[in-house]
């Protein structure tokens, strides 16, 4: 009897520790769903606060940026979870409220207070959603200019089109496993094809590839060697396994040099291909080969004047050397993007804003440098989430009932245990 | 106090991380003091009968017949807001806010939940008082007495049946009080290593507790000559370095809370010369003074106490006991005003009423004349009327928390509710009537509140669903210093006043409710009756 209520309070107390490892991992977003509680909890339409004017409220992943005008100055105060609160900041019991960091002008305390007011009035609705995805949405590449407007010339060309504007709607609708599948069958048999590696590329990175992937293709190209397709979808794969996945600084530069090392392989046979030496630039930028990755990204531009993404990269690439051609090149992004609603969406527009409001920042000596195109996908600090954790009256109260009770049946086990011991010990 | 966070995030994390490992052990430690005191008082029939006495009519005070009350201020709702959320960790600790946090995983998110929780505390601390008595007396019939005693007393109940959160802290104080009892009387450490984590839960739920419960186990220590002197003992030792790290957290956002206390103005202790505070504290500020408050004859019995001491006539037990009341009281001298003595002065109150629970047994045996005995039964019965009378009179807090239950069942599901709450400020008389609300009552179970401010709907009186607005009695308060007379008539606040004067309100529920007036806090002006409701809001006039 004791035995078994020593093996039953182990579970328990594993089942509970289990649980609780997996609550914490993961980082909360805002969903599409809570847009017009977000207006509500803002208090659009409402009167003023602290006499300022509430000039604009927007929503990005994981936070909103609510802007007030107070008699002529602008103020921004950024509505954050709570596991990403500064210290000694102020907070509702959904929030923190926080000046952002490339602020130049502070934020009343008053303002502040009155916005945390009005806030913890109306967040009862609002829901933070749970995301295993990383800290910021992915810039996934953008898909290649429809061959639908190449005029078909012969019959072959035709097909490929038809082909092609078939798994042009499947990328669309985000049917992301089938379009690759069908892009990798079509760039076997016509890799030229305008636009069909670029489409493998944008249906492959969607699907985040884990470490384990990343190693099935390795394998795969290992086994066929001369295939540069093969080496093509293993270093890309690699490449966005480490910028999605990777934990470490280590892991990432360690897919980063397969990626490398695979692209390398291809590049012979996808010379023509502007995706390649985007790769090529990015694999060796991340790993600080800067004047290759200057090379690649430079030639990548010269196989395209519209890729937008290899202004992207290319804004990466000299962030630090020269921030101001990267703002030049995010320009140039924004700019060829801002006719593409259907494949890029307005928040991650708004996140590649960002990226141009930092390096400005960082220009006027207002920023630290800071790495925003590839950030380490750490889970977000265990200890916050622990704490966030705790405040679900539900899971803490469980928590400790749980842990409280097995502990108990463990010291009643272990006392009943040496009772029937002495018990059993014979007199003399 | 403002609702700026006190401590850093990883203070906070600290704090919440030891108060969760604590609460998991109490788990264990509790039902060990509670084992204790059963085998105390086992092998003594007429005294465990005492003792079952005490606990049927203590769990018949506070589960039947004693009303559950909110004691504090309009604080109580804030105090269940603290618990519900646990973030930030308010200027009390941690340990209190997340024992109920833990039953709020159960328990409807309501301030009547903690009423509940706290009366349970109170009565499992019923049979840990009896134990700590009986032994720092070395008789159970004290024992037996001080169940009594505490389990009657109205002071004890009313703070057992309110939000009070040292009612917890009683009840984990006193369990490893007797656990520490059993390792000095035997000298056995098991009982030592089950205190440790109740003593800290106790500490790291109060702040004043910092002071008090190492001083109340120094007493202890005191009372009779242990098997293994403490201070000589390695392991005693040992549990106190231990607790000292546990409540480490804790004493680094006390001094954060004290400064920023002491910044606001809201330490009158402070803020005065310490010395006079302390004298005022003793001589007028004192609930154990106070007829209404606290049972007069419990200060002649335990005056008798100390004059004729326990069986045997030793004294020492009984000085111990005034050290632990002293002790007890003293810390509070620092924010102890009208509102608060008939909370705060509790512990005190307890140790006085075991005190005196040794004065009623040293003159139950000396005085054999059954009528003699009656009356000295009838004396201590009787004075313990006033304070039922006066801890109970009804108040208009009370009249309140009465019409929030009501409105809240008259809302629709979605609704949105205006009321007093900051930012609307004070009327420039010191800034310190306290106006919180149970925001949470209503937006949960079923209802969907959008909560506003005064101000903030008179900044913009627009929405989309149905507005309504609480015209409460803190439509009528505001906290005035000692030496300023009560304002005529109603002194409504200018907020509400345009309320009623600019808005078409439609009542949903409207009483003419009489003015108790300053029972607690200088609050309200001299009007005989309040007009108080739940109104529609209509189109402006």
């Amino acid at each position: 009897m004791s035995q078994r209520m020593i093996v039953l309070s182990t579970f328990l107390l594993a089942a509970s520790t289990a649980a609780l490892v997996a609550a914490t991992a993961q980082a909360q977003v805002i969903g599409p769903e809570m847009e017009p509680v977000v207006a509500a909890l803002v208090g659009k339409g409402q009167g003023p606060l602290d006499g300022c004017t509430l000039a604009s409220v927007r929503i990005e992943r994981d936070h909103i940026v609510v802007k007030c005008a107070c008699a002529g100055v602008e103020h921004t105060i950024e509505l954050l979870h709570l596991d990403r609160a500064p210290a000694g900041g102020v907070r509702t019991a959904k929030f923190a409220l926080a000046a952002p960091a490339t602020a130049t002008v502070p934020v009343p305390p008053t303002l502040l207070e009155a916005l945390r007011v009005r806030v913890a009035s109306g967040e009862g609705p609002f829901a933070w959603t749970g995301s295993r995805s990383a800290t910021a949405e992915p810039i996934f590449p953008q898909a290649p200019s429809r061959p639908g407007e190449i005029r078909a010339r012969t019959p072959a060309e035709a097909e490929l089109a038809a082909e092609y504007e078939r798994g042009f709607k499947m990328f669309v609708e985000r049917r992301h496993p089938e379009a690759l599948t069908h892009f990798l069958a079509m760039a076997k048999r016509a890799p030229e094809y305008s636009g069909v590696l670029g489409m493998v590329v944008a249906n492959l990175a969607p699907t985040q590839p884990t470490s384990a992937r990343v190693q099935e293709l390795v394998a795969a190209a290992a086994a066929a060697p001369t295939d540069p397709l093969l080496q093509f979808v293993a270093g890309v794969a690699a490449h966005y396994s480490g910028h999605y996945r990777a934990p470490t600084r280590e892991e990432k530069v360690r897919l980063y040099k397969i990626a490398l090392e695979h692209l390398e392989r291809a590049r012979p046979a996808y010379d023509f291909e502007p995706r390649l030496f985007i790769y090529l630039a990015i694999s060796s930028y991340r790993l600080g080969k800067q004047a290759d990755a200057e090379l690649f990204i430079d030639k990548a531009i010269n196989l395209d004047h519209q890729d937008a993404d290899a202004f992207y990269c290319r804004a990466e690439v000299l962030q630090f050397k020269s921030p101001k051609q990267a703002i030049t090149d995010i320009d140039q992004y924004l700019e060829l993007t801002k006719d593409t609603a259907s494949t890029i969406s307005a928040s991650k527009k708004r996140r590649v804003q960002q990226m141009r409001a930092h390096l400005e920042a960082r220009i006027r000596g207002a920023a630290a440098p800071q790495e925003l195109w590839d950030p380490v996908h750490v889970d977000r600090s265990t200890g916050a989430n622990m704490v966030e954790w705790i405040r679900d009256p539900k899971r803490f109260g469980t928590l400790v009932a749980g842990l409280g009770a097995s502990l108990g049946a463990i010291l009643i086990g272990v006392l009943v245990f040496r009772a029937r011991k002495r018990r059993g010990t014979p007199t003399e | 106090m403002s609702e700026w966070t006190i401590s850093p995030p990883w203070l906070e994390a600290a704090q919440l991380g030891v108060a969760a490992l604590l609460l998991v052990a109490a788990f264990v430690c509790l039902p060990v003091a509670l084992a204790g005191a059963w085998a105390e008082f086992r092998d003594d029939r007429p005294a465990a009968r005492g003792l079952l006495g005490a606990l049927v009519l203590g769990g018949l005070i506070r589960f039947v017949l004693a009303p559950h009350r909110l004691a504090m201020v309009f604080i109580g709702y804030r105090v269940t807001r603290d618990a519900l959320e646990l973030l930030p960790i308010a200027q009390y600790g941690a340990g209190a806010g997340a024992f109920y946090h833990a039953w709020f995983a159960v328990l409807p998110h309501d301030h009547a939940s903690i009423m509940w929780v706290n009366a349970v505390c109170g009565w499992l601390a019923l049979p840990l008082v009896a134990t700590f008595a009986a032994r720092v007396a070395g008789d159970r019939r004290v024992g037996a007495v001080a169940a009594v005693l505490a389990a009657a007393t109205p002071m004890f109940v009313r703070n057992d049946t309110s939000e009070a959160n040292l009612v917890p802290c009683l009840l984990w104080l006193f369990g490893g009080l007797t656990l520490f009892q059993s390792t000095l009387a035997t000298g056995r450490r098991t009982p030592l290593l089950a205190a440790v984590p109740l003593l800290a839960l106790a500490i790291v739920s109060r702040p004043e507790l910092l002071v008090i419960a190492p001083a109340l186990v120094v007493c202890l220590a005191l009372v009779r000559p242990a098997v293994r002197p403490p201070w000589r003992d390695t392991a005693c030792w040992a549990a106190a370095a231990v607790t000292a790290l546990l409540v480490l957290p804790h004493a680094l956002h006390v001094v954060r809370a004290f400064q920023s206390m002491r910044g606001l103005g809201n330490l009158p202790g402070v803020a005065t010369s310490p010395v006079v505070q302390l004298v005022l504290s003793v001589v007028d500020r004192n609930a154990l003074l106070s007829p209404t408050l606290f049972p007069v004859a419990f200060l002649g019995l335990a005056l008798c106490a100390l004059v004729l001491g326990v069986r045997g006539g030793a004294r020492r037990p009984a000085l111990v006991l005034l050290a632990m009341a002293l002790a007890a009281f003293l810390p509070y001298f620092l924010d102890a005003d009208e509102g608060n003595i008939a909370r705060v002065h509790a512990p005190a109150g307890l140790f006085v009423a075991l005190l005196a629970s040794v004065g009623l047994v040293a003159l139950w045996d000396r005085v054999t004349n059954r009528i003699v005995r009656g009356a000295l039964v009838v004396v201590v019965v009787s004075s313990l009327l006033p304070s039922a009378v006066r801890l109970w009179a009804p108040t208009n807090e009370q009249a309140e928390e009465e019409l929030i239950r009501d409105a809240h069942a008259a809302l629709p599901q979605r609704f949105v509710l205006v009321r007093m709450q900051w930012p609307d400020k004070d009327r420039g008389r010191g800034g310190h009537t306290q106006v919180h609300f149970p925001d949470y009552l209503f937006r949960s179970g079923g209802k969907h509140g959008q909560l506003l401010a005064v101000s903030e709907w008179l900044e913009q009186p627009e929405t989309s669903e149905a507005a309504y607005f609480f015209f409460g009695f803190r439509c009528y308060a505001a906290f005035r210093a000692e030496s300023i007379p009560a304002p005529s008539g109603e002194d409504l606040h200018p907020l509400c006043a345009r309320m009623r004067d600019e808005f078409t309100l439609t009542p949903v529920i409207e009483q003419t409710a009489q003015n108790h007036g300053d029972v607690w806090l200088r609050y309200y002006g001299d009007a005989p009756t309040l007009k108080v409701g739940l109104y529609k809001i209509g189109p402006l006039r």
